[in-house]
């Protein structure tokens, strides 16, 4: 295990070199690129050398394209809604970001979603000069597959990388969890998980 | 000076040598990253949240807004507090890559942990202060940052009657007791960070950020602040070295406190369905 | 930067499972969580943890003339402001609903319940008394730190010794801590602090589910009373219909009895939370004077 603080060099270096978080590249004085640790963890990289990132753990999300996150309504806004998704600022989800359908006014989501609704959605716009936004189907198929309003259950907070090992299929606690009784679950990279309405004393 | 050098201190302790350092990474609840540190019994507790929402009046279009609040053990805040405060503001925002997260709060609050007898805060408490805020900072992880932050603190003792030279002994991390017959002191904050050069050595280069260097006696030095200097530069590397040490256990949470009240026997029995909750929230708080 | 109130989901599922007596973090109803102290290295200096709510707390004193009009009487100041440190939702500088809610609540529990012997405080009538200030720093609000800050401040004025003190004519003589053992505060009686809340009863009561619940749970159950919770997380005190707050000593002596929220309270329901309280500062008085005695002990602040 390699420990790096902030400040300190990190010896990557590949033709087709890719930063992950925790690290960014900057000129010395002499023209040459370093690259330089920018937070506290364990220097991970990929096998060919080509992706490097710091490992570490966090408590405040900070959104990112295309990630999962569970957001909460806390306000409706024109014909959309203000989310809360743990990061500094609340994200926008338009009432048209949700999949298409023929269906009558039961499904529109105008007439489903109200404050206090938890919602999982991809980020699907992360600027740290913009508000995030939020979309509820999959930017290919533009279906909904599983995004969209969740229905009772319960919300469970826990630190960024729980959330990130928690998607891990090879991480242990889902599959242990799930050997005892039944399970499913929502993971936002936000560090919220839902869990869906089962025997209360099992949740 | 070889004579006075290997003269030991009240507590055993040689010129250049600290006491022991404490580093304990709290895991309060509702922040995003709080540490202890401590020289001794020079403690202090840090927190830091961010980045958050800011208010509007604070909000800045190109940056975040960073905050430092300082409170004393007894008594609120007063002028002193305030004024340190603005201090450790302008000395931690170089450190802080606040472009990355503009229109946001960062909010870094500091708590003593050891009383402060004099009006104003001690050097060694000084110390402890910022050093308990770089660990808050790297705990929360969610701030850039372009370097560490270390400091420790020298006092310096009066010049002995008859003394053939004119040199003042120097010693680092002094303690209140210490302070009380010394006649100057101060803290010494240093950036650590790999640009400013390569040592080839394990600990990276430090750059003397901030400092209060004070003497109520003689004139002012220029040979002396620089010895105090690389005393004090000696001292924050060994800082750096144990909060580098730390950061493998950082996510482990804090062990649990010896004298905690046992549960009432007259607790309703588990259900079975109840164990298992609890062995999930266990593998939640250790991740 | 105030948390949103909690969502939909959530809020059914703290009240589904109240139906149940079950506790979202598996407490029993009239459990605490786990109450721990920690003492620093000066006396006086107390941290106290319920849970993941944590409060730090230290006594000083400080001679100082009294006033005209109190002659005889030492002086006890509490300060308790709220920092960012225990949550982002407090503003530095700025009072919130919170803050004064903690302030009159320990100002009435610590101070005004006569819990200290003032007059013990007076050194020379008129001219020397002493000061004591005790300062509340809450290190983590992770709900009920109102019960936390109590609870602390009794330790730390538990905890706390006085530097002995002789006086010779008109002359005070302050004895330091090697010389002649530091005294203790002299105290009337130990109140502390437990704050319950109520949820309506729910109007018609599932079948009890799982045949391994126990009889106890059964009974609760069907009675009509609102269901009663002791120390609440953050999400059960902002679900809850009604508060009671209540103060007392091991001799059955309520000091204050505060109860907020809109929900009516019968009579009854106060006694059963006044029973309930009884039972636990029983049993958590006499826990802090040990834990403050051990702590003496192995300081050894006796003279020997």
């Amino acid at each position: 295990m390699f420990l790096v603080l902030p400040g300190e060099h990190v010896p990557a270096k590949h033709v087709n070199l890719k930063l992950g978080p925790g690290l960014q590249q900057e000129s010395t004085p002499e023209g040459d690129n370093v690259v330089v640790s920018t937070r506290a963890g364990t220097l991970q990289h990929s096998a060919n050398n080509a992706k490097w990132w710091v490992e570490s753990n966090a408590r405040r999300y900070v959104p990112a394209p295309q990630e999962f996150v569970v957001g909460m309504v806390t306000g409706r806004m024109g014909e959309g809604w203000r989310v809360d998704i743990g990061a500094a600022h609340h994200a926008s989800l338009d009432a048209l970001a949700f999949e298409a359908t023929i269906d009558s006014a039961l499904s529109d989501p105008l007439n489903v979603i109200k404050v206090g609704s938890v919602i999982y959605a991809r980020v699907s716009l992360a600027h740290k000069d913009m508000e995030p936004e939020l979309e509820c189907f999959d930017a290919q198929t533009r279906k909904a597959e599983g995004f969209g309003e969740l229905k009772g259950g319960f919300l469970v907070r826990c630190s960024l990388r729980m959330s990130r090992s928690l998607l891990d299929p090879h991480y242990f606690l889902l599959p242990f969890l799930g050997s005892r009784f039944p399970l499913d679950a929502a993971v936002g990279m936000n560090g919220r998980v839902w869990k869906p309405p089962t025997q209360t004393a099992g949740s | 000076m070889p004579g006075k050098t290997a003269a030991k201190r009240s507590d055993g302790r040689i010129h250049d040598e600290m006491r022991a350092l404490y580093v304990i990474y709290e895991g309060l609840d509702r922040v995003d990253g709080s540490a202890r540190f401590g020289f001794g019994d020079t403690k202090a507790i840090a927190s830091l949240s961010g980045p958050i929402e800011v208010r509007l009046a604070a909000e800045q279009p190109s940056k975040a807004t960073f905050e430092v609040n300082i409170r004393p053990l007894s008594n609120v805040p007063g002028t002193e507090s305030k004024s340190l405060s603005a201090s450790l503001r302008s000395l931690f925002a170089p450190s802080l890559i606040l472009s990355r997260n503009p229109r946001t709060l960062i909010q870094l609050v500091i708590q003593s942990l050891t009383p402060s007898p004099a009006p104003r805060f001690q050097y060694s408490l000084i110390a402890a202060f910022i050093n308990a805020s770089t660990l808050a900072i790297l705990n929360a992880g969610s701030v850039p940052m372009s370097g560490v932050i270390c400091a420790v603190a020298i006092g310096r003792l009066p010049l002995p009657e008859n003394s053939a030279t004119s040199e003042r002994a120097l010693f680092l991390d002094p303690t209140d007791k210490e302070l009380l017959s010394a006649d100057g002191g101060g803290c010494f904050a240093f950036m650590f960070a790999s640009d400013f050069g390569d040592t080839g050595g394990l600990v990276p280069v430090c750059k003397m950020v901030w400092t209060n260097w004070t003497a109520t006696a003689g004139v002012f030095d220029e040979d002396e602040l620089l010895r105090a200097k690389e005393l004090a530069k000696r001292g924050a590397e060994q800082v750096w070295t144990k909060i580098k040490a730390s950061v493998e256990y950082m996510d482990r949470s804090r062990p649990v406190p010896l004298h905690a009240l046992a549960p009432s026997q007259s607790q309703e029995q588990d259900v079975p369905m109840a164990v298992e909750e609890a062995e999930d929230d266990d593998a939640k708080m250790e991740i | 930067m105030r948390p949103p109130s909690p969502s939909i989901p959530e809020k059914e599922f703290v009240v589904t499972a109240l139906a149940q007596n079950l506790r979202v973090d598996g407490r029993a109803l009239l459990e605490m969580r786990r109450t721990s102290l920690e003492f620093g290295a000066e006396l006086g200096t107390v941290e106290c943890a319920l849970g993941k709510t944590r409060v730090l707390a230290n006594v000083e004193a400080k001679m100082v003339r009294p006033p005209p009009e109190r002659r005889y009487e030492g002086i006890i100041t509490i300060h308790s402001e709220i920092s960012p440190m225990a949550s982002s939702m407090y503003e530095p500088g700025r009072s919130s609903e919170e803050e004064v809610a903690l302030s009159r609540m320990l100002d009435k529990v610590l101070r005004r319940s006569d819990t200290i012997d003032k007059e013990s405080l007076c050194i020379q009538a008129g001219q020397r008394v002493w000061h004591l200030r005790l300062t509340i720093n809450i290190l983590s609000d992770s709900g009920n730190m109102q019960d936390c800050a109590c609870l602390a401040g009794m330790a730390a004025l538990k905890h706390f010794r006085r530097p002995e003190i002789e006086v010779v004519g008109d002359e005070i003589i302050i004895h330091e801590p090697t010389s002649r053992a530091p005294v203790p505060l002299a105290m009337h009686h130990t109140p502390l602090c437990l704050t319950f809340v109520f949820f309506p009863p729910a109007p018609s009561q599932p079948p009890p589910t799982t045949d391994s619940a126990d009889s106890k749970q059964h009974d609760a159950s069907l009675s009509p009373h609102p269901t009663m919770l002791l120390d609440p997380s953050p999400l059960e005190a902002t679900l809850a219909s009604s508060t009671l707050s209540l103060a007392l000593n091991p001799q059955r002596e309520l000091c204050v009895v505060h109860k907020a929220g809109g929900m009516p309270l019968a009579p009854d329901d106060v006694l059963r939370a006044v029973d309930v309280a009884v039972k636990k500062v029983r049993e958590v008085v006499p826990w802090i004077e040990g834990q403050v005695s051990g702590d003496w002990d192995r300081r050894g602040v006796e003279v020997r």
